[in-house]
């Protein structure tokens, strides 16, 4: 049984890793769509993309769409080893039908 | 750090609802690919069953050109919001796929017109099932399969009206596929 991660288990960063790891491996979202999709202010995503880039779960993109930057942002083999562990854990609690920790 | 299996059971449906938004939302746009083209491809097999052979050769590059600066506009939208690195590798694949099918055309000449428009038409539906089987898009491997069984079929059972029955079934087939993607948010 997996156990509940402290850091993706804040609603907003479980809510932006759900988002991360519904995308292909080979495949990255734009900060604004993701900004959009959740809708967030740039102050407050920013400040959760940054703690999940910090523990390595996601990696941040920075480059330049005309001359326009543009940020694009993935989930990393770890950060996505790290969220099924979570749900792994979620699902383990709900079936065992009684409060667990971890 | 504890939960109730309460929590764990909204936590989950977040991440479910979640998994459907983010499809809906950033894939949102794809089906307009298989439209363009099928658009395409509607208009150069009608123009190569009702107009003379230049002019139908001319249709169908002119419209090419216009599927393809129509699908760089899209694409570059959508890559404003996702972006792939498969998605330069899958045009790759295609140019480099229809670059061989001109190849064996040429060695395989003289072949009549509707011989080159079926082998033409059936190495693009390969790549799709192709693309389909390597990025596991079940839909596209059925696509592949079922408008290549068609399009032979056509080939033999329809050969007077083949032009017609490529626009419709192709034309049809792609500009079906784009809408189902576009209503499914893929």
């Amino acid at each position: 049984m997996g156990t509940l991660n402290e850091l993706i288990h804040q609603p907003l960063r479980l809510r932006l890793m759900a988002v991360l790891v519904a995308l292909q491996p080979d495949e990255q979202v734009g900060f604004t769509a993701l900004r959009d999709l959740l809708d967030l202010t740039d102050g407050n995503l920013g400040a959760h993309l940054r703690k999940l880039e910090e523990a390595g779960y996601i990696a941040v993109t920075k480059t330049f769409v005309g001359r326009k930057p543009q940020t694009y942002l993935c989930a990393t083999p770890v950060g996505r080893q790290a969220f099924a562990e979570h749900v792994a854990a979620l699902e383990a609690i709900l079936q065992a039908g009684k409060p667990a920790s971890g | 750090m504890s939960m109730t299996p309460e929590e764990a059971q909204a936590s989950l449906q977040a991440i479910r609802k979640l998994t459907g938004q983010t499809h809906r939302a950033l894939y949102h746009g794809t089906g307009y690919f298989p439209i363009i083209w099928g658009l395409v491809w509607a208009g150069g097999f009608l123009g190569y069953q009702y107009l003379p052979f230049i002019p139908a050769t001319l249709l169908w590059v002119a419209l090419l050109m216009v599927g393809g600066l129509a699908s760089g506009v899209v694409g570059a939208r959508l890559g404003q919001r996702v972006r792939s690195t498969n998605g330069a590798r899958i045009g790759l694949f295609f140019a480099v796929l229809i670059g061989y099918a001109y190849l064996w055309l040429w060695i395989a000449r003289p072949l009549s017109l509707p011989q080159m428009e079926l082998l033409l038409t059936l190495a693009v539906l390969f790549g799709m099932l192709a693309t389909g089987l390597w990025l596991r898009v079940s839909y596209l491997i059925v696509f592949g399969v079922v408008v290549s069984a068609l399009a032979v079929a056509g080939y033999y059972a329809l050969p007077a009206s083949f032009g017609l029955w490529m626009a419709v079934l192709v034309g049809s087939a792609f500009v079906g596929s784009g809408v189902y993607q576009l209503r499914c948010g893929y």
